[in-house]
Formats: C-alpha cells, structure tokens, sequence
C-alpha cells in the first residue's frame, strides 16, 4: 500500500534540454495508473525519476506523504521493468527472474525458488528457464523481464512500455496477469504506455503526457468524455476525433458543411474570440436517414458527398470532404507545429453501423447531437465548453 | 537442383582444381622430401571435394565453402610457422631451401634463451609496454566513459584526432621526438621509450574502450540499481561480469600492439643497452652467429607467451569485444 506522488517536478537533460516540466502526479495507494503520450513525452524520464535513477532539477517525489528526493532507489523500493528489457546476458532465464530477489535478500532460497516457478508459470516462460537471454525471442525477453520485477518483493511497481513487444494474442494474457498480480497483492502500479487504448482498457486512473508536460490526469472514461485540451481530445480514441476549425459569425458557429447555433453560455466561454477548433467523436455521429439518426432532436448536420467508406467489420468509417481557406489552413499548420501532433484532416469521419448503406460518391447527412460538441480555444487549446 | 546443392558442388570443384593443381605443382617442380608437404595438401583438398559432393544432397547444415575456407586459413597460418620452425632448426648457416626441417638442431633455442643482448631486449620491451600499457589503461577508461556517456563538446572531432594518431605512421614522428630527447640529455635511457609508446597505446586503448563501453548494456546498470543494488552490488552484477573481461582484452591487446612495435625501439634508442626486443631483431642481423636462425627462434619464442595468454583467458573475453547479446 503506497501512495506516489510527485508535485512540480522538472527534469532537464545533461545538455540543457527540457524532459519534464512541472509535472504533478498523485497515485493513490493500490491503483493501476497509465502515464501514457507519444513517445519522446517523458514517460521513460518519469519513471526513472520515480525509481531514483536520475535526480529531478526542481520539485518534490513523495512516496507514502515522505519527500524521497535524496533517497537512494534501494530504499524506495519501487521495482521497476525497463522498456528495453536490461537482461543479464550471461544469466540464465532462472537467474535472471530470481536476480532482484536475491540481490535483496529478503526471502530465502527456497521462497525465491518458489516464487520463480510460479511466475515462470504465469509468463509461460517454463520451458525457456534454463536459456540465456540471446536465445529468446523478443517477446519472451520481455516477458523475462516483466517477471523478474514480479518475483520481487516491492511497494510498487513500475512498468515502462510493459507490453510493445507482445504479439496480440499473448498480449492480453500478459496484461492480465501482470495487472492480477498486482491487484492480489493490492500493489500501486505505474505503466507507460504510447496506446492510448491500453491505457484506457487497463488503468484506473491515467495522465496524459506531451513534450514533457501532463496535459490531464483523470479516470479514463473522464478523459474520453471530458479532454481538457486539443492534445489529450486528439491523442485518446481511435478513430481520432474529428477537429474542425470554425469562425464565429453572430449567432452561430460556422464550420465547414455545417453551421451550429451558440446558445448563452457557449456566447459567454466565447467571449471575443473570432476563430475556435469544434471537435466531435466519430462514433456519435448518425446517418439523419436512420432511426437513430433521426432520434436526434437538438443537433448539427453535415451534408454533402461522400469522399470514402472505409469497411471494419462491425463498423465503418464514413468521409466527408471538405475545403479550407488558405489562411485557416495556414492557422491549423501553426497549431499542429507548436504541438508537434497531427491533429487536423480535411474530413469529417463518421463511425457507423456496418449495417449502414451509405457507399463513396453518395450525398450523405450525418447529424450530431449538439451536447457531445466540444469547443476548443485555437490558440490554447483549452477546451471551451466540456473541460 | 537447389541452390545449396549447386554450391555444394562448386565448392567441392572449387577444392578439386585446387588440390589438383597443387599435386602437380609439387609432381613437377618440388625436389625432396617438401613434395610430400604438397601431396599432403592436396590430398585433403580432394577429401574434401569428394566428401562435398557425396553430401551434397544431404541435409547436413555443413557449407562446403567454410570448410574450404578453415582448410585454406589453416593452410596459410600454419606454413609461415613451419618455415620459421625450419629456420630456426637447421643446422646450416646458409638459408635453407627446403619448408621441412632436415636436421632438428634444438641448440639455437637455448642460445637465445642464454643470449644476454636477447634477455635484456625483452626485458626492455616487456618493461616498457608493461608501463606504457598501464598508464594508457589508466588514462584510457575514464576518457571512454567520459566520451561514451556524458555530454562531451566536439565528440567527434575527439574521435577523428584519436583515429589520426592512430593512423600517423610512428616514423614521422619519431625523428622529432628523438631530437627533443637529446636536447634533454635522456636519449638512451630504457625507461624515456614508455613516452613515444603512448602515442601509439593511449589512442589505441582508448579507441578499444570507446568501442567496449558503447556496447555495453547500460541499462542493465539503471536496473541493477533500481532492484536496490548496493555500490559493491552493482560492481558484481553489473562492471565484473561486463566491462572487466572487455577491459582485460583491451589491455592485452593493447600490450601486445606495445610489445610488437618495432619502430619506436629502432630510432629513439642510442645503443643495445635500451633496445627493444622487435627493435633488436630488426637491427641484430650480422651480429649474431646464426643470424636468421636466431631470428626465427626468436619469434617463435615470442609467440609462447601469447598463445599461453589466450589460452589462459576465459573464451567469453576473446568474444565480448563484439557482441553483448
């Protein structure tokens, strides 16, 4: 049972470059938490943090409310699983996952021996005990290195990008029974992770991160239903979120294929602003032609023909084209730059039934109800109405 | 017929031509008892063939053209030896013209173990390098680190000077070097050698380091230390078993490249007292009785030490310089 936290903390590189900026955490005790961003967000340097291997410029890690910032890794006691494995070359399987334990005398040989076969077991690693690390494929290198962090004892645990190297189907079981592990023992877990998906399949609580920054900390389905900024809106879900760019005109927002009235306290969030960035889920858009589609009363539609339909099984993705002013183009470019993401399309995607026969070349209404519209500010990216 | 049966059998007419021409070569043109040398050759060269294209169609994972290959390196390691053994025993004042030893004359060892010139040249060499070889190391490994994993300005052109000393032929340096010492009045001395020696050992052990430490895990170090190694720890898990083999190859071969060099002992030393044993060799020709016999027992003496060392040291040693995986 440990709390980790770590308030404000700064990590710049040897040669002056910024790795994390003010970032705040808290991870209650027990909980499975996802850092999870693009890479080259600082997740690895968090981590590392964290553990105690690199010393933080500014700020404070708290573990259990005490500062450990000059503590020494072994008295954090946090085991953590290193994104490029770290195996002991010359070490068999076996010593390998017994290694920490061991090295930490906190159990006897026999405990250690135990806990090894247990875990071998787990991460089907058996069969490969006796093999040096060369002779393993990738994903079980990785599973090696997952169990030896569980083999060991520790407050918590910490996992960079855990799973990468799992092919789907083992992934899964992987995941689960790291994730049960943990949870049997009530342990407090950090992973990293760059798919946005598993973070939000897998954690409790996650943060998102970019170019050092934490963008938002939240519960998953918080962060899918309320991003706080363009990033986290754009970076969590698949297909991304559609990003529009609209003006405001008078009484209503004007998109491209589609015009939305602003009620009072859109008109108030707005305030002088002439340029705003309208962002809706593709999978709460409706064909206006469907049941569905015409349950929606309060609503925006967008009409026009359609670019492509892209088949996936129990679902398609349905694009509708559109055409931008130099200068907004121009605005969107600066945007994505300062952010270093690709945020915007020339489309807007609709997710459909597969049901749906709507097909490429076909002039398509598709209508979204207007409470699942998010506002952004273009300059900040700060969202405007549902943040 | 598939690709490995076809080079199967080119390998095994590649081995044939080859062993063919060669019996005929010593049919024809070898007097005496070296023709059975010839025939020797060629026979396995024919084994070979005749294996190759009996298993041709096999599915052996043997590659004809390796087995050719080890035989043929074999083939050209091993003759250099025999004819320097043969030098070095014939009783014959003359060269010999024959690759077999005749006569064995065992004497011309014993005269080069008994020779005081011989002893005290390779005591000069051995002390020199020793102490070149020590302080390179010692300069050698804190640089590499310091080059591999922190922050270094102009890296690069670090390196390229490195690589330029390295490549610098000695000679060209050694005239002016030989100049300064004079001027100094220490010009004879054995131990003033050690310094011209650095020139070639430091950018040497430091390049090899470079190489060694890049390759290491790193990152197994971070993890050893996340598992809560102590100091002494990670010393055993991490420096003993990753850098310590890869640093004792480091300093062998680096002694050894100090050892072997022969131009540093020949133009910076004033007369025998302070002579290299690669620099005596070179100049010692016409002073001793059995001058290419001498020479040639000479260096097979030399290589004693070296096949002992790399018979003494752990196999991973010799590999690690490579791969860490």
């Amino acid at each position: 049972m440990t709390t980790i936290e770590v308030r404000n903390v700064t990590l710049d590189s040897p040669n002056g470059q910024r790795l994390l900026d003010d970032v705040s955490l808290s991870v209650p005790s027990g909980s499975r938490f996802a850092v999870c961003g693009p890479s080259g967000a600082g997740k690895s340097a968090l981590m590392r943090v964290l553990v105690g291997l690199d010393d933080h410029t500014d700020g404070d890690v708290i573990l259990d409310g005490n500062i450990v910032n000059a503590v020494k890794p072994r008295q954090r006691d946090l085991a953590m699983v290193f994104s490029d494995y770290a195996l002991h070359p010359h070490l068999d399987v076996y010593d390998n996952l017994a290694f920490a334990a061991r090295l930490r005398r906190d159990r006897d040989a026999d405990e250690i021996d135990d806990r090894v076969e247990e875990v071998a077991e787990l991460l089907a690693l058996t069969h490969v005990l006796e093999l040096k690390p060369s002779d393993l494929d990738d994903s079980q290198r990785q599973r090696v290195a997952i169990g030896r962090s569980l083999v060991r004892d520790a407050l918590g645990y910490l996992f960079d990008e855990p799973f990468t190297a799992q092919d789907h189907r083992v992934r899964t079981h992987v995941r689960s029974v790291t994730t049960e592990w943990q949870a049997d023992r009530d342990r407090t877990s950090i992973f990293t992770t760059s798919d946005a998906h598993e973070a939000l399949t897998l954690a409790d609580q996650m943060a998102v991160m970019h170019q050092g920054i934490v963008h938002q900390v939240g519960s998953p389905r918080d962060l899918y239903d309320h991003p706080a900024d363009l990033f986290v809106a754009a970076f969590l879900g698949a297909p991304a979120m559609n990003l529009i760019p609209a003006q405001v005109s008078g009484s209503q927002l004007l998109m491209p294929l589609a015009a939305m009235p602003i009620d009072e306290t859109l008109r108030q969030r707005l305030g002088e602003r002439r340029m705003v960035i309208v962002g809706i889920r593709p999978e709460l858009c409706h064909d206006a032609t469907t049941p569905e589609g015409r349950a929606v009363e309060d609503r925006v539609d967008f009409t026009t023909r359609i670019d492509d339909v892209e088949w996936r099984g129990k679902t398609q993705l349905v694009y509708l084209g559109y055409e931008l002013e130099p200068e907004v183009e121009e605005t969107l470019t600066d945007i994505e730059d300062a952010l270093d993401f690709d945020l915007f399309g020339n489309f807007v995607v609709a997710e459909l039934p597969a049901s749906s026969e709507l097909r490429a070349g076909m002039t398509a209404r598709i209508v979204v109800p207007r409470a699942a519209v998010h506002v952004f500010d273009a300059q900040t990216g700060e969202n405007l109405i549902q943040g | 017929m598939n690709p490995s049966i076809r080079s199967r059998v080119i390998a095994s007419t590649t081995a044939f031509v080859l062993g063919f021409v060669i019996a005929n070569y010593g049919i024809l043109r070898v007097p005496g008892r070296d023709r059975w040398l010839w025939f020797a050759v060629a026979i396995v060269l024919m084994v070979t063939s005749v294996i190759g294209v009996l298993i041709a169609d096999s599915r052996r994972k043997v590659s004809m053209w390796a087995v050719l290959g080890m035989e043929m390196l074999a083939i050209f390691t091993l003759l250099p030896l025999l004819w320097t053994f043969t030098l070095a025993t014939s009783a014959e004042t003359v060269t010999t013209q024959s690759l077999l030893p005749t006569d064995v004359q065992w004497s011309v060892f014993r005269d080069v173990l008994g020779s005081d010139s011989i002893r005290h040249a390779a005591i000069t060499s051995a002390l020199v390098s020793l102490i070149a070889t020590a302080v390179s190391m010692l300069l050698a490994v804190p640089a590499a680190y310091a080059l591999v994993r922190r922050q270094v300005r102009a890296r690069r052109l670090v390196y390229v000077f490195l690589l330029a000393v390295l490549l610098a032929p000695l000679v060209a340096l050694a005239g002016p070097f030989g100049d300064q010492l004079r001027t100094f009045g220490v010009f004879g001395s054995r131990y003033v050698l050690v310094v011209p020696t650095l020139m070639l050992t430091l950018p040497l052990a430091t390049w090899l380091c470079v190489t060694l430490m890049r390759d290491l895990p790193w990152s197994l170090r971070d993890s050893v230390r996340a598992d809560g190694a102590t100091r002494g720890q990670t010393f055993r898990a991490f420096a003993l078993p990753m850098v310590v083999p890869g640093l004792l190859a480091v300093t062998l071969i680096t002694f050894i490249a100090a050892c072997n060099d022969a131009v540093i002992g020949a133009t910076l030393t004033g007369g025998d007292e302070s002579r290299t044993l690669p620099a005596t060799l070179l100049l010692a020709a016409d002073q001793l009785e059995q001058p290419s016999a001498a020479i040639a027992a000479t260096g097979l003496l030399w290589l004693v030490p070296a096949v002992l060392v790399l018979l003494a040291v752990p196999r991973r040693t010799i590999r690690l310089l490579g791969r860490t995986y």
